[in-house]
């Protein structure tokens, strides 16, 4: 959840091991399946040439549902992590901030840690809430 | 040459035949095994979901002894002191005679709310209330999830036992929500552990805001309240007490201002999360009559009668949010929905109310992470 915890861990290096030997695994194979089925077409044996390009297109698809998969669960592990903000007003000239959540921060607080950088009053907690790397991607495109 | 093309022909029947009663076999013991084989993927998918349902039970676990070993007590006592209150439960009242039934509830809900408080003293002697309310929230999390990893426990080994595929078949169906409300609850954990405002904290945040710097008094158990001037209206806001994790008792707040006032209340605003619907936009603020409030029944029922007892309208402002949303840190869009809140609010009280009449709002909900005044001492 936060930038200090265990939710925080990414995707673990064997995970991504796995899907990257299945995947390597399943485009040999399927391109084993078209040089056959190639070879084959040039021998003149076109019932064979076409069952090994068959098996060949679909390693491929597989291949591809395998990425698109991995994709996914890598987007999940994102997902999970959030990070928590702070927003804080000047009690004096209103200016906003915005900060990582500290604990011991509520709502409605007065922070004596935090001091306006335009006028050096002290900040207002007005806002705690939750943000995905997704979320904090899409504000930076936009 | 017609010798062997008699050769080739007779192998190639050979070949068939064997292929035919290969393809016979295969379907003779399909029709036997294939419900057994299919009752085996299951159980293996709710074995797996078990694996990650006890990972997030034991880790929120983990969580909440350390963090309650902080307050006084060794972890080792924590420990044992938390295997005792597992599988706490509340027995529902009889409903078989209607009559009082909610009243019975009442009492039930506020005796396990004192034996929960009471165990809180016990387990974290040195925690303030602030801190023992969150810590009390964060255990009943770990409460659910422990149960949720019983109850599905319970469907896997009678399944595996029995070869039921109706009693596989059930638990398998319901094993994506299951998942996901788990992870709700064990997110939910680290919300009250560092006291985060939540999904349902809307309500509280909104009444804070409305309440502009004016001092709180308590009008109720655990809920705070203060006069402000909106729009020309003498308003009444209340909230729960915060800033740790509570909802208090609204509707006797509400019961208690309203009866001191001998019913001369004009309007009764009440703010709440409400669960949304899929393909609905988190955060959306819509508008309705009646008690908004998410409780078994007790509170409601209150504001209920007193408002129909005096006949003081009841006006709902709901912000849509996921449900499991609600028991997690509070998603920004939800957070940034609170101007529009108070807008509608300001709407309803200036179409609804005359200069000088008197207005209660309730913001409802858990105000874990949510003060009592902007600003002032909390």
């Amino acid at each position: 959840m936060s930038s200090n915890n265990s939710n925080k861990k990414g995707a673990p290096t064997g995970f991504y091991l796995f899907w990257i030997a299945s995947m390597v695994g399943i485009v040999l194979i399927s391109v084993l399946f078209f040089y056959m089925g190639f070879s084959s077409l040039q021998e003149g044996n076109t019932n064979d040439a076409i069952l090994n390009i068959v098996m060949g297109v679909a390693g491929m698809g597989i291949a591809v549902k395998v990425a698109y998969d991995m994709a996914k669960a890598r987007l999940a592990y994102q997902e999970e992590h959030q990070e928590i903000y702070t927003e804080l007003h000047c009690t004096n000239c209103g200016r906003k901030m915005l900060r990582t959540f500290k604990e011991g921060d509520f709502v409605g607080k007065i922070s004596t840690d935090d001091k306006c950088p335009k006028c050096g009053s002290p900040m207002l907690v007005v806002s705690i809430f939750a943000k995905t790397p997704k979320q904090k991607a899409k504000e930076k495109a936009v | 040459m017609n010798q062997e093309l008699g050769i080739k022909l007779m192998q190639t029947n050979q070949s068939d035949w064997f292929s035919w009663i290969f393809f016979l076999i295969f379907i003779t013991i399909m029709q036997f095994y294939a419900s057994k084989l299919q009752a085996q993927l299951w159980i293996n998918e709710i074995r797996k979901a078990l694996a990650k349902l006890e990972e997030y039970t034991n880790d929120a676990t983990k969580k909440f002894v350390e963090e309650a070993s902080k307050y006084g007590r060794p972890k080792e006592e924590v420990e044992s002191l938390f295997k005792r209150i597992k599988g706490f439960f509340v027995i529902q009242p009889v409903t078989l005679d209607p009559f009082g039934a909610v009243k019975r509830l009442e009492h039930l809900l506020e005796s396990s709310r004192d034996h929960l408080n009471k165990f809180m003293v016990e387990i974290a002697p040195k925690a303030d209330e602030w801190k023992r309310s969150n810590l009390r929230d964060q255990m009943s999390g770990v409460l659910a999830l422990d149960m949720i990893y019983r109850i599905v426990r319970h469907y896997f080994i009678l399944g595996r036992r029995t070869q039921n595929l109706i009693y596989i078949a059930q638990i398998q169906m319901l094993l994506p929500e299951i998942l996901r409300i788990a992870k709700a609850y064990w997110k939910a954990g680290e919300a009250f552990r560092r006291g985060i405002p939540i999904g349902d904290s809307i309500g509280p945040m909104v009444a804070l805001r409305l309440m502009n710097g004016a001092e709180p008094k308590e009008v109720a158990e655990n809920i705070v309240g203060a006069e402000v001037d909106i729009e020309g209206r003498r308003a009444f806001v209340i909230k729960a007490k915060g800033p740790g994790s509570e909802v208090g008792r609204p509707g006797v707040a509400i019961e208690r201002i309203v009866e001191s006032r001998d019913g001369n209340v004009s309007l009764i605003i009440m703010i709440d999360a409400a669960a949304k619907l899929e393909g609905e936009p988190t955060a959306e603020v819509v508008e309705g009559i009646g008690a908004a409030i998410g409780d078994p029944g007790p509170e409601k029922l209150r504001i209920e009668e007193v408002a129909t007892k005096y006949k003081i309208p009841l006006h709902a402002i709901a912000i849509k949010e996921d449900p499991l949303d609600a028991i997690t840190s509070m998603r920004e869009e939800i957070a940034k929905s609170v101007d529009e809140v108070i807008e509608r609010v300001k709407m309803a009280i200036r179409s609804k109310t005359l200069p000088g009449d008197f207005v209660l709002i309730a913001g409802i909900g858990n105000t874990v992470g949510v003060g009592n005044t902007m600003g002032g001492a909390s």
